[in-house]
C-alpha cells in the first residue's frame, strides 16, 4: 500500500512540478523581455506575451521540412523538453526535498543537461536546412566549450563538501543543501566561490544561448540556426524547454550556491505552519530565480554584442578556464589550511 | 594633375578626336566644373582608356550608360580623374558609337574589375556584346530571360508584350462587371 | 569544390538582409571559400519609366522612390543634371536650402545604418538606442518638408519650399540635441569592447581593391581613398563651408579598412554633418529659391531643351551619378542613367568575404550599407516563363481590382 502511494505521488507531483515550471518559466521569460525592453528606452510586450506566443505556436501547423528524417524531427523537441522535467525531479525547490532525491545525484542532472543540446544537435540536422546543419555545429562547439567550466566548478565544490562531512554523500544535492559552501570555507575558499558563482553564471548564459553566447541561433546570421525550419507545436516545445531551461539551470545554482530558506529563519519568531512554510519558500525560490536569470540572461543580453564562435570557445577555454582553476587552486589551499 | 586645357590637348593630340567641354560654374562660390565628353572611334576606345590610367593611376570607373539612336547604339563611359583633391576632380566621359549589327566592345574588367556589374548591365540591357568579359550572366534581369529581348532598346527586340499595362487592365476589369 | 565545402544561400530573404539580394557563400566549416552575387530581384525599371513614360518634373518624384533612405540624393542628382544639360543657374538661397536639406538626410541615414550594424551583431540595444536618436531628425525632416521621408523639395532650377524662421529654429534645435546627446551611441560604438571584437580586422578592404573596384562613399573612404564628391567637385553650398572628406585615420591615426573603420568614418560624418547644417543655416542669403517660378514655361523649357549632363551627389552611402540627355520634342529623357553607390559597392562584398566566417557575413555586407531598391531598377512581367506559378501577376492584380470594388460597393 505504501508502495503504490509513493509511485502515485510522484506521478502527480510530476505533474505539478512540470505545469509549475513551465508556467513560472515563460513568467520569468516575460520578466526578462519587459526588464530588457526598459532598458533599451523601449515600453516592451506585456508580461504575459510568451503564454501568447505559445497559445499562438501550439494553434499553427507543425510542418515538415522536405529533406527532413521525420522521425528525429518531430521526436527531438519532445525529448529535449522531457529531459528538462527529468532534472526537476533530482533537484529541491525551495524546502521541498527532490521528488526523486534518492535515485539520483548531480552526475545525473549533469547528464541529463546534456540532452536538450544533443536533441537540438541532433533535430538541426535533420531537418536538412544548411543554416540547421551550421547551427547544429555551433551548438556542438558551444556544448564542448561550457562542459569543462562547469564539471570544474560543480565537481570541486564536491570535493571540497566530501572532505569536510565525509559521512554524506557528496554529490547529493542534500548535502549541499545541509552544508551551504559559503559557511563551509574560510576567507580563501569563499574568494574561490565567488569565481565559481561568476564561472556559472556565465555558463549558464551559454545554456540558454543568449546573447552574447546565442551563436547556435544568430538571428541575422544563419536565421535562428538550429530552429529555422521548426513551427508549430515542435517549436512551442523548443519555446517551453527554453522556459523551463531558466528555471533548471536557476534551480541548479541556487541548490549550489544559495540554498537557503525563510521558514527556518522565520519560525524562529513566529510559528509557522509547514504548508505556510513551504509555501514562502517557494516563493522566496521564485524570487532567487528571477534574480539569477536577471544577471545570467538579462543584463548580459542587453549590454553585449554576439560573439563570433573562436571568441566564445576561448571565453570559456582559456578565460573561465584559468578562473577556474584558480579558484579550484583556492579552495584546495583552503583545504588543506595552508593559511 | 592635369590641368583641364592640357587634358583636351592630350586627348586631341593622341586620339585625334573631337572633345566637348562642357563648363558650368556650380554652387555659391561659382566654382568651374568641367565635363569631358570624349567620343572616339572603336578602334581607339581601348587607347583611351589607357590614356586615362596615364592621367592617373586609378580613374575612378563610374557607370557606363547607353543610348539607343535607331542606327546605332551610344555607349558612354563616365570616368573621374584627379578625385581626393580639393575642388580639382574632372569627369571624363568617353563616348564609343556601335552600329546596330555589330555590338562589340572589348571589354574594361581586365583594366577595371569595379566595371564588371556595369558591362554586365549594358550586356542584358542592351544587348551589346563585351570581348572578353567572363561573366555573362544576367545581373538584373532574371535567370529565365529569353534571348534576343533588350529592355533598354527602342526597336523590335524590346519586349513589348512583357510589358505591365496595369492602367488598361483596369479598364478592361470594369467592362467585365 | 571539394567534399568538405557546401553552399549556404543568404537571401534573397533573409534576416540579415533589410532589402533581397542573394549571396551565395561557399564554406568549409565556418570558413568562406567562395562568394558570388545575385541581384535582381527588387528591378523596378525606374529608368525605363524615365525614358518612355514621364515627363522631367515627373523624373524628380519618380527618382525620390528610387530608395527610401536616399530621397533627396537621386532627385538631387537628377535635377542638377538637367540643368548642367539646360545650362541653368540655381539661385543661392535654394542651393543651401539644398545642402541642408541633403545633410539632414545624411544624419538620418548614418543613424539608421548604426542601429543595423549593432543589429547585426546581435546588439539589439544599441539598435534601439540609435533609432531612439534618429527620432528627432525624422521629427525635424517632417517639420522642414512636410514628409518623414520622401521630401519632395527639390525641383529643377531650385527647390519647392523655403526655410523660413519658424523651421530655422526647428533644425536649430534639432542640431543642438545632436550636440547634447550624439556622444552616447559614439561612446559606445568607439569604446565597447565587444563591438570592437567583432568589427576590428573584420571584413578588411585594401585601399588598392578599393580602388580596382571603384568602391565609393564611407566604404572607400575608410580604406584610405579621400573621395568625396562634396569635396572634390563641390555642389550646392559645400565649397563655402570648407568641406573635407573623413578618413579613419582623423580619429585613430591609421587606417586598416575594416568595419571598425567604417563605424568611425560613419560617426564622424553625422557631426560633420551637424557643424555644416549648422554653418548653412548661419550663412543663407536671402532671395529666391526658383530660377523659373512658371511650371508651364518650365515644361516648355524643358521639351525644346537638347543635350546632356551629367549629376553627381554625395549620399550618405557615396557617390550617385545621373547622366541625363534630352531631345528636342520630346518629354521624358530620351537616355538616363542613374548609377546609386550600391552599385560600386556590391563587388567589394567579394574580397571582404573570403576567407572571413559565416559570423562576420552580416555585419561586413552592412558595413557597405547596401541598398538594393538603389541598386536595382526594370519591372516586366514574363507571362509565358512564368507559367510554373499558378497564379501570375495579373491574376493577382485582377483580383486586388475585383476586391476593391467589392469593399467600395459594401460601404
Amino acid at each position: 500500500m505504501n508502495e503504490i502511494f509513493e509511485i502515485f505521488s510522484a506521478v502527480v507531483g510530476t505533474f505539478v512540478l512540470g505545469a509549475f515550471s513551465i508556467l513560472f518559466g515563460l513568467s520569468v521569460k516575460g520578466i526578462d523581455r519587459k526588464i530588457s525592453a526598459r532598458m533599451q528606452w523601449r515600453i516592451g510586450s506585456p508580461l504575459r506575451q510568451p503564454f501568447r506566443d505559445v497559445r499562438k505556436l501550439l494553434l499553427k501547423e507543425s510542418v515538415l521540412p522536405k529533406n527532413a528524417v521525420s522521425w528525429i524531427y518531430n521526436s527531438s523537441p519532445v525529448i529535449s523538453l522531457a529531459s528538462l522535467l527529468t532534472i526537476l525531479l533530482f533537484i529541491p525547490i525551495g524546502s521541498i526535498p527532490a521528488l526523486l532525491g534518492g535515485s539520483g545525484d548531480i552526475i545525473v542532472v549533469l547528464y541529463l543537461l546534456i540532452i536538450p543540446s544533443i536533441a537540438i544537435i541532433i533535430g538541426g540536422y535533420s531537418s536538412g536546412s544548411p543554416f540547421s546543419s551550421v547551427g547544429a555545429q555551433r551548438e556542438m562547439v558551444l556544448l564542448i566549450s561550457y562542459e569543462l567550466p562547469l564539471a570544474m566548478v560543480i565537481f570541486t565544490l564536491a570535493w571540497r563538501l566530501n572532505i569536510l562531512y565525509p559521512s554524506y554523500s557528496a554529490l547529493s544535492f542534500e548535502t549541499f543543501q545541509k552544508f551551504p559552501i559559503w559557511n563551509s570555507v574560510s576567507f580563501l575558499g569563499f574568494i574561490g566561490a565567488g569565481i565559481f558563482l561568476i564561472v556559472i553564471l556565465l555558463v549558464t548564459t551559454a545554456e540558454l544561448a543568449k546573447v552574447p553566447f546565442d551563436i547556435p541561433e544568430a538571428e541575422t546570421e544563419i536565421a535562428e540556426g538550429v530552429y529555422v525550419e521548426y513551427s508549430g507545436r515542435n517549436y512551442a516545445m523548443f519555446y517551453l524547454a527554453d522556459a523551463v531551461k531558466i528555471v533548471v539551470l536557476s534551480a541548479i545554482i541556487i541548490a549550489i550556491f544559495f540554498p537557503y530558506n525563510l521558514s527556518p529563519l522565520l519560525s524562529q519568531y513566529y510559528p509557522v505552519a509547514p504548508w505556510l512554510g513551504y509555501t514562502i519558500d517557494i516563493l522566496f525560490f521564485m524570487f532567487k530565480t528571477i534574480i539569477i536569470a536577471i544577471i545570467a540572461m538579462t543584463f548580459l543580453r542587453t549590454s553585449l554584442a554576439r560573439l563570433k564562435i573562436d571568441q566564445i570557445v576561448k571565453v570559456y577555454w582559456f578565460h573561465l578556464f584559468t578562473a577556474s582553476l584558480i579558484a579550484m587552486i583556492l579552495i584546495a589551499l583552503d583545504t588543506m589550511g595552508v593559511f | 594633375m592635369v590641368e583641364v586645357n592640357e587634358m583636351v590637348k592630350i586627348f586631341e593630340g593622341r586620339l585625334n578626336c573631337e572633345v566637348k567641354v562642357q563648363s558650368r560654374k556650380c554652387g555659391v562660390k561659382k566654382i568651374e566644373k568641367h565635363e569631358l565628353f570624349v567620343r572616339v572611334e572603336r578602334e581607339k576606345f581601348m587607347k583611351a582608356v589607357k590614356l586615362l590610367f596615364e592621367i592617373q593611376d586609378y580613374p575612378h570607373f563610374s557607370v557606363i550608360s547607353a543610348t539607343d539612336f535607331g542606327e546605332k547604339i551610344e555607349l558612354l563611359y563616365h570616368f573621374t580623374v584627379d578625385y581626393g583633391k580639393r575642388n580639382q576632380e574632372k569627369l571624363v566621359t568617353l563616348g564609343v558609337s556601335l552600329p546596330k549589327d555589330d555590338l562589340k566592345i572589348e571589354t574594361i574588367t581586365e583594366l577595371i574589375p569595379g566595371a564588371m556589374i556595369s558591362e554586365r548591365e549594358i550586356h542584358e540591357m542592351m544587348g551589346v556584346e563585351f570581348i572578353g568579359l567572363k561573366d555573362t550572366r544576367h545581373f538584373f534581369l532574371p535567370e529565365d530571360w529569353p534571348d534576343g529581348k533588350y529592355p533598354w532598346r527602342r526597336d523590335e527586340t524590346f519586349p513589348e508584350e512583357m510589358t505591365n499595362k496595369m492602367y488598361e487592365r483596369w479598364k478592361e476589369v470594369s467592362r467585365d462587371e | 569544390m571539394n567534399d568538405t565545402t557546401y553552399t549556404i544561400p543568404v537571401g534573397p530573404v533573409h534576416p540579415a538582409l533589410k532589402e533581397p539580394i542573394e549571396l551565395v557563400l561557399n564554406v568549409e566549416g565556418e570558413k568562406i571559400v567562395g562568394v558570388d552575387v545575385i541581384c535582381s530581384q527588387v528591378h523596378r525599371g525606374i529608368e525605363w519609366l524615365g525614358m518612355n513614360r514621364n515627363n522631367t518634373v515627373q523624373n524628380i518624384y519618380l527618382s525620390e522612390r528610387v530608395c527610401g533612405i536616399c530621397n533627396v540624393c537621386h532627385p538631387y542628382c537628377m535635377v542638377m543634371a538637367v540643368e548642367d544639360a539646360l545650362g541653368m543657374e540655381v539661385p543661392e538661397r535654394a542651393n543651401y536650402i539644398r545642402t541642408i536639406v541633403a545633410e539632414l538626410e545624411r544624419i538620418h541615414s548614418h543613424l539608421l545604418w548604426a542601429g543595423v550594424a549593432a543589429h547585426e551583431i546581435g546588439f539589439d540595444t544599441v539598435f534601439h538606442y540609435s533609432w531612439a536618436l534618429r527620432e528627432e531628425i525624422m521629427d525635424t525632416i517632417e517639420y522642414v518638408t512636410g514628409n518623414r521621408v520622401t521630401k519632395a523639395i527639390m525641383m529643377v532650377g531650385g527647390v519647392r519650399r523655403d526655410i523660413d524662421k519658424d523651421r530655422r529654429e526647428r533644425i536649430e534645435k534639432a542640431m543642438e540635441y545632436y550636440l547634447q546627446h550624439f556622444h552616447k551611441i559614439e561612446d559606445i560604438f568607439l569604446h565597447d569592447k565587444t563591438i570592437k571584437m567583432r568589427t576590428r580586422n573584420t571584413g578588411i578592404l585594401t585601399k588598392e581593391d578599393a580602388l580596382k573596384l571603384c568602391a565609393v562613399g564611407p566604404l572607400a573612404r575608410a580604406s584610405g581613398v579621400k573621395k568625396d564628391v562634396r569635396q572634390d567637385m563641390p555642389y550646392g553650398a559645400y565649397a563655402e563651408l570648407d568641406m573635407r572628406a573623413i578618413t579613419p585615420d582623423m580619429y585613430t591615426g591609421e587606417i586598416v579598412g575594416d568595419v571598425y573603420d567604417r563605424i568611425i568614418v560613419r560617426l564622424l560624418e553625422v557631426k560633420q554633418s551637424v557643424e555644416l547644417i549648422k554653418g548653412a543655416l548661419e550663412n543663407m542669403p536671402s532671395g529666391p529659391i526658383l530660377s523659373e517660378k512658371n511650371y508651364v514655361k518650365l515644361l516648355s523649357i524643358l521639351k525644346r531643351a537638347e543635350g546632356e549632363g551629367i549629376g553627381r551627389v554625395e549620399a550618405p552611402r557615396g557617390e550617385d551619378i545621373h547622366y541625363v540627355r534630352l531631345e528636342k520634342g520630346k518629354e521624358s529623357f530620351l537616355s538616363w542613367k542613374i548609377r546609386a553607390p550600391t552599385y560600386n559597392n556590391v563587388l567589394p562584398w567579394i574580397p571582404m568575404l573570403l576567407g572571413g566566417e559565416i559570423a562576420d557575413v552580416p555585419i561586413v555586407a552592412a558595413s557597405t550599407d547596401p541598398c538594393m531598391s538603389c541598386l536595382n531598377r526594370v519591372t516586366v512581367v514574363d507571362e509565358d516563363k512564368n507559367k510554373k506559378y499558378e497564379i501570375t501577376k495579373d491574376y493577382m492584380h485582377e483580383q486586388s481590382l475585383k476586391k476593391t470594388r467589392r469593399l467600395m460597393r459594401n460601404e
